[in-house]
């Protein structure tokens, strides 16, 4: 606990005193919903429906964003040879990375959520449950993606392998975030929204889990 | 008495070239130990075998009586490599306060910071201070935790004459084992009880 409270305040102090990565991925996510935007003829009758995958779209690639540039920056200041050479847990490590990831992510959900709901859907009532929604969504993404920037870390093409393997990985995550967003973001039925929530929890429990127990042979290869 | 380090027909490669073949070092308990040699000859891969960061090839690695995988021999190392480990947007009080967080130490070296002529209270981020300045912040950090076993590449690199003496003087303190690599035999440096020339991936007299 010591150790993972040292790294949390340790992250959070670079991240107020840089004020980087948030305002970057604020700005690549808008980009993205864009995009999609203007995929949809301006009368369409599917923006609405849309919404939700488009804005779980953009949680993803903002996520890749912050993946890479978590372990990496420890990787160029040379202080993930530190924290090797440090007597902690790697398991500290590694909740200390996904932790902060997952903190810096859940300020731009909630942000991103809101305007998603301004301009696409116009229901602000589901708003806050939509918002944990994303959240528990990116745990499991960013348990995952974690342990995959590590294993990719350092290769020259880490950038393109990290998605390649991360994606088949956050199907599961991906169907049952989406359809709990659409729920409460645009009303839109679902027969059994427990088998949702049960399937993201399971998702969560499971990718936190592997990855816990994978990170420390990771760290070391 | 245990060695402080034995290192048994190590032999490291880096793709298709043999940096080390076949070294074999013990260093007993307070001995201070310099290996030299010239850039690229495997100073840096020795140090960071014997710290744990790279596995040999072949041969093995014991460390204060044991592996590095127990994080109570690493929690007895300090070590200073090329790249600091210090966060350039931390404050240099701030690094050395994470970094002994890290170690469970309540000293966060701010003592040695002081004597190596650094103020710890400056606010101004670690990425604001020159090379010296950097080197100097990495060993006290690495001091912090009043490791048994310190190993330090090329300590001396960005040091002025006062930053070479102040260091100097703090390996020659508290009996510990120290061993350094450096490529320049000729600087001022610490009184050592051995110097080992590292040539042609084997260590020599």
């Amino acid at each position: 606990m010591r150790a993972l409270r040292a790294l949390l305040w340790k992250d959070a102090l670079i991240e107020l005193r840089s004020a980087e990565r948030l305002p970057v991925l604020a700005l690549f996510s808008v980009a993205i919903l864009l995009t999609l935007h203007f995929t949809l003829p301006p009368t369409s009758e599917a923006r609405t429906p849309a919404a939700p995958g488009f804005l779980w779209a953009a949680i993803v690639f903002a996520a890749l964003l912050e993946l890479r540039s978590s372990l990496e920056s420890e990787r160029r200041d040379g202080t993930l040879d530190g924290l090797r050479l440090a007597p902690v847990d790697p398991t500290a490590i590694y909740i200390g990375k996904v932790a902060s990831s997952v903190a810096v992510l859940a300020v731009l959900e909630a942000a991103l959520v809101p305007l998603v709901a301004l301009f696409f859907t116009g229901r602000a009532s589901g708003v806050a449950p939509a918002i944990g929604v994303a959240v528990a969504g990116t745990v499991g993404l960013v348990a995952w993606g974690t342990l995959f920037a590590a294993v990719v870390g350092g290769t020259r093409a880490g950038e393109v392998i990290l998605p390649v393997l991360l994606f088949p990985l956050i199907v599961p995550q991906t169907i049952a975030c989406v359809r709990l967003l659409a729920m409460y973001l645009t009303g839109a039925p679902l027969d059994d929204p427990a088998t949702a929530f049960v399937l993201l929890a399971a998702f969560d429990v499971l990718s936190l889990g592997t990855s816990i127990l994978l990170f420390d042979h990771v760290l070391d290869a | 008495m245990t060695a402080a380090i034995r290192l048994r027909a190590v032999a490291h490669r880096f793709g298709g070239t043999t940096v080390l073949r076949g070294v074999d070092l013990r260093v007993d308990p307070g001995e201070r130990v310099a290996i030299t040699g010239a850039n690229g000859v495997g100073k840096t891969t020795l140090l960071k075998l014997i710290a744990g960061l790279l596995r040999p090839d072949t041969g093995d690695v014991t460390v204060l009586g044991g592996t590095l995988r127990d994080p109570r021999v690493r929690a007895r190392i300090g070590f200073v490599g090329h790249q600091p480990f210090l966060y350039p947007r931390l404050t240099a009080r701030e690094n050395l306060r994470f970094w002994a967080r890290m170690y469970g130490s309540t000293d966060d070296g701010v003592a040695v910071l002081r004597h190596l002529g650094l103020d710890a209270d400056d606010t101004r981020p670690v990425s604001a201070f020159s090379q010296g300045m950097r080197r100097r912040v990495a060993l006290a950090s690495a001091l912090g935790h009043d490791p048994e076993l310190l190993l330090l590449d090329e300590p001396f690199a960005g040091l002025d004459d006062a930053g070479v003496s102040a260091v100097a003087g703090l390996l020659t303190d508290g009996g510990r084992t120290v061993v350094f690599a450096t490529h320049a035999v000729d600087q001022p440096a610490p009184r050592v009880d051995r110097l080992l020339t590292l040539h042609d991936g084997r260590l020599e007299r």
